[in-house]
Order: C-alpha cells, then sequence, then structure tokens
C-alpha cells in the first residue's frame, strides 16, 4: 500500500490529461486519415489513407496560409524580441519606480486576446480609428486592404507579444552578478562594450530559448488573428490555424482540417524539442 | 530622466487600453473627431449597451463561473500530482514530465476538433462542465510544470521529521508542504483563471447556444466583423477586460513571476 500510494496523487491527472488530451489527438491523427464530415461524424468514415495531406498541400490556399504562418511569426518575434530586449535593458538600470513601470506593460497580457484584437480593430478603422489620425491618411482601411492586413496583423501580435519577451528577458538580466559589469566599469569599458562583452553572452541563451517559445505561442495563435481579421480579406492574412479552423467548423471538412492541425503539431514539436535543448543548456 | 522616458514609453505602449476605456464614456460625436481628452463624459453607451441588455451579464456570469471552475479543477488535479512528480518514488517521472512540457505547446485549435466530437457524443457541449473540461486540459500541465519546482524547493527534512511523529503521507502533504508552497499554488490559481477567462476556441467551439456564451465570444457576437458601433464594443471590451485587469492588478508579482517561468498564452 505505502507503494502504491504516489501513484494515487498522480493518477487523477493523468487520467484526465489521458482521456482529455492524449485521446483527442489520437483521435486528431486519425480523422487525419479518414474522410470525415459532418455526416460520418460519429463513426463510420471511410479510410482514404494520406488524401486529406496530399489534398492540403496541393491547394493554394494551404500553401499562401503556410506562408502566412511563417511570415507572421518570423517577423512578429523578430521585431518583439529587438523591442522586448531593449525595453529590459532599460528597465534593468536602477532608478526609482523601474520595478514598477516594468511590471505595468504585463497588463496587455493579462487582458484577453479577444478584447486587445477588438480594440485594435477599432484603432485601424478606416474612418474612425486612431492610427489613420495620427499618420494623417485618411479612409485607409488597415485590416480590411488585401496588402496592409498581414503587416498590421504582425503589428498587433507584436504589442500582444513584447510583455512575454520583456518579463523573460529581465529574469535573465536578474541572474547576471552585479560584479560583471561593475569589473568591467573599472577597466574603462564603454557602456556598449559592457554590453557587447558582459551582458550579451549570458543573455544569449535566454534570448535564444525565449525567441523558440515566442515563435511556438505565435505560430499556434489563433485568437487575435481570427478577431482581427479571420484570415480575410480574401485570405489575405489567412494563417494555418484560421485556415484549419474554417474548414473544420464552417466547411465541416474534418479530415482535411485534422490533417493541417497536424501539420502545425508537427512544426510545433520540432520547435519544442529546441526549446527544450536550448533551456537545458540555461539551466 | 531615465525615469521620465520609462513612465513616457509605458504611457505609449498603454496607450490603446486607455483609448477603449475612454471611447466607452464618448458621445458619438466625439468619438467621430479623435480628442485625447473627452470634453465631457457620457453614460449612454453603458446605459444602453451593458446595464440594459441582460444578455451581458449573462455572459459574464458564465465567464466567472467558467474561468473560476477551470482555476479550482486545475488546482485539485494539478497539485498532487506536481507534488508527487517532485517529491515521490514514482516509475516514469521522465515520460510524465516529458508530456507536462509536450502539451505547453500544444494548440487549444488542435484539441478543438476531437474534443468537439468527443463532447457531442458524450452531451457535453453547451454545458459549463464541458467549457472547464476543455479549458483545463491545457492549464493543467502548465500549473505542473509551474509548480513542481516549488515542491521540490521544501527542505526534505520538514517530511521526514513529521512522518516520524506520525503523520501519514497524505497528512504531510496537505499540512506540512501545501501551506510551505502557498505563493507557488497562488501563480497557478491566477494563471489558470486569466486561462479560462481568456478562452475564444472552446467558446466558439463547444458553447454554440447564446445563454452558454462566455464574454470572449459574446463581444465577439455582439460586435463582429461588421460592427460600427465603436462605442458599444468599447464598453462592452471593457467589461470583458475589468475583471482580469483587477485579478491581475491585485496578484501583479505572481503573474510576473509565473510568465518569467515560460508562461503560455493563447
Amino acid at each position: 500500500m505505502r507503494r502504491l500510494t504516489p501513484y494515487l496523487f498522480v493518477l487523477p491527472a493523468v487520467l484526465f490529461l489521458g482521456a482529455l488530451l492524449v485521446y483527442p489527438v489520437v483521435l486528431n491523427v486519425l480523422m487525419s486519415f479518414q474522410d470525415v464530415s459532418a455526416g460520418n461524424l460519429l463513426g463510420g468514415a471511410e479510410w482514404i489513407g494520406f488524401e486529406n495531406y496530399r489534398a492540403a498541400f496541393a491547394d493554394e490556399v494551404f500553401v499562401d496560409a503556410a506562408w502566412h504562418s511563417v511570415t507572421y511569426a518570423a517577423v512578429s518575434v523578430v521585431v518583439q524580441l529587438v523591442a522586448g530586449t531593449g525595453l529590459a535593458l532599460f528597465y534593468a538600470q536602477s532608478f526609482p519606480g523601474a520595478r514598477a513601470l516594468r511590471s505595468l506593460y504585463m497588463i496587455a497580457y493579462a487582458i484577453p486576446v479577444v478584447v486587445s484584437a477588438e480594440l485594435f480593430r477599432w484603432l485601424l478603422d478606416g474612418r474612425s480609428g486612431f492610427v489613420n489620425w495620427v499618420l494623417g491618411t485618411r479612409d485607409v482601411f488597415w485590416l480590411a486592404d488585401t496588402s496592409l492586413a498581414l503587416p498590421a496583423v504582425i503589428g498587433i501580435q507584436v504589442w500582444l507579444g513584447v510583455p512575454f519577451v520583456l518579463v523573460s528577458l529581465t529574469a535573465g538580466l536578474v541572474a547576471i552578478p552585479r560584479e560583471f559589469g561593475e569589473a568591467a566599469l573599472i577597466d574603462g569599458a564603454s557602456a556598449w562594450q559592457r554590453f557587447r562583452w558582459v551582458t550579451w553572452p549570458l543573455l544569449r541563451p535566454v534570448v535564444a530559448a525565449t525567441a523558440v517559445l515566442s515563435t511556438i505561442f505565435t505560430l499556434k495563435s489563433f485568437d487575435l488573428v481570427w478577431i482581427a481579421t479571420q484570415g480575410g480579406p480574401a485570405g489575405a492574412s489567412e494563417i494555418l490555424p484560421t485556415l484549419a479552423y474554417r474548414l473544420v467548423f464552417t466547411s465541416f471538412l474534418f479530415g482535411k482540417g485534422a490533417a493541417i492541425m497536424n501539420v502545425i503539431f508537427a512544426v510545433l514539436f520540432v520547435l519544442s524539442l529546441l526549446y527544450l535543448r536550448t533551456d537545458r543548456r540555461t539551466s | 530622466m531615465k525615469r521620465v522616458i520609462g513612465v513616457v514609453l509605458v504611457l505609449v505602449y498603454l496607450f490603446p487600453v486607455y483609448w477603449m476605456v475612454s471611447a466607452s464614456f464618448k458621445t458619438p460625436a466625439e468619438l467621430a473627431s479623435v480628442r485625447l481628452v473627452p470634453s465631457s463624459l457620457s453614460l449612454d453607451t453603458w446605459t444602453a449597451r451593458i446595464f440594459d441588455d441582460p444578455r451581458v451579464l449573462r455572459y459574464v456570469l458564465n465567464s466567472v463561473i467558467v474561468a473560476s471552475g477551470t482555476m479550482v479543477l486545475t488546482l485539485v488535479l494539478g497539485i498532487p500530482a506536481a507534488y508527487a512528480l517532485a517529491r515521490l518514488p514514482l516509475r516514469g517521472k521522465p515520460v510524465l514530465m516529458l508530456m507536462m512540457l509536450s502539451s505547453l505547446m500544444f494548440p487549444a485549435i488542435m484539441l478543438a476538433t476531437p474534443l468537439f466530437v468527443v463532447f457531442s457524443r458524450l452531451g457535453l457541449t453547451d454545458s459549463y462542465l464541458g467549457l472547464i473540461l476543455a479549458d483545463t486540459t491545457l492549464a493543467l500541465p502548465y500549473s505542473i510544470v509551474l509548480l513542481r519546482p516549488a515542491f521540490a524547493a521544501v527542505p526534505r527534512d520538514y517530511s521526514e521529521a513529521a512522518l516520524i511523529d506520525g503523520c501519514s503521507p497524505f497528512g504531510v502533504f496537505a499540512r506540512i508542504i501545501v501551506p510551505l508552497v502557498m505563493p507557488g499554488i497562488a501563480t497557478v490559481a491566477v494563471l489558470a483563471f486569466l486561462w479560462g477567462w481568456g478562452d475564444l476556441v472552446f467558446a466558439l467551439t463547444l458553447a454554440t447556444e447564446d445563454s452558454m456564451r462566455p464574454v470572449t465570444t459574446g463581444l465577439w457576437g455582439f460586435f463582429g466583423a461588421t460592427t460600427s458601433d465603436w462605442a458599444g464594443a468599447m464598453a462592452f471590451s471593457t467589461v470583458a477586460m475589468l475583471p482580469p485587469l483587477v485579478v491581475f492588478l491585485l496578484t501583479q508579482r505572481l503573474v510576473v513571476s509565473g510568465v518569467a517561468a515560460g508562461g503560455t498564452k493563447g
């Protein structure tokens, strides 16, 4: 009995995740090899091998969405890393209120993404939007313009992503012993030299881990694009998660949607292995 | 000087949030002409769109139920599991931890289809239980990953002393260990609540009936792709933002430490 007690502690969580996480994922994989639609959802769908995957890869819509996903993740992660690193370094200086000010950025993290997306929908509106007013542009409908929708969504994603970079790099900066910088200062190193040769080498692993995590979050994010543009106009900001959602829940092509989700998952899985490696090196 | 720059940067960054809240108090005329500070405060939007519409209260209550339920279920399942993974002799620990870590990377959207299929069969769509179960699937692994180091940090002498004094293994866990990791538990509680409150994917797919909608899909249902009632949309957005904002402001430290440990969202 004594030896079994430890298992009783994990059993509820393991059963729960087995039923509601592992089983659904397996089901998703199975569905991707079947011709599942609204009619045969409850059983009896035909097995069609890799047909869903073949159809997805051959579909121009999928290829476009894949490119949008890559652009969306790559550009927003690079920009939010640069901005977040700058802010982290700035607020890591000791001045009165630095800590309190820094944690205010997290307000953007606490707000539901749906709310932020709705808010930016208005800021980027063509008629009464604040962005047009600031830029002095007239009647530019940022989110309804085929060439502007994706860049606009990337801009919003940067706003959403900065707090995470700021917080996790701050944790990395705090871990660097003060003496290192002070020693360099005594040796007459300039601010840039101290950053380049003292801070950066110690911060780099944290930046790498943060970059991988941010990429994962951005690649899997659905809420922002769905609320801001629903992938439109005319698919201009369609990313893989919104495409998969649309296939399943508006076209009822469960099998094809499941195939696309599995593609996303395969990419995320590779990235998370990368994260676990970078993270192990940090700690 | 640094302080001034620091304040200005925060103000610029958070300006959209101010703009949202102030819009909900503006008259239609003021909304059309961009004014940084409203000349007068009007409650018209709030009365018409929020207080006089019973559906808003319904959505808020639904969100409160789902977010609190997610929080409670995550803690009930997560605390003992994290403790066992940190402190008890178990076979297969690496496998379990790898499973927890890899589920951090899971897109909610990927679970949406299979959960919809399974919950349709079980009759769990359009129910609080269905939403709570769905939200917990992703909050739980995260909470275990976050709590395990907290349990591991409790000195072993404490539990050993209690065992020698005749405390049962469960008694050691409940009376000695859990109180010591309260800050970690509070962090997880807050993050699970924020997660449940902000969920869009499961709300879209598992709660299609209007009376079951939480604020996220409620907002989208009212002010969807074609809206031009921005004052109404911003008032509703303010309502949807307020509870998580209050929770955040009361527990800032906990949230920051949780996110620094690899916080995922959305």
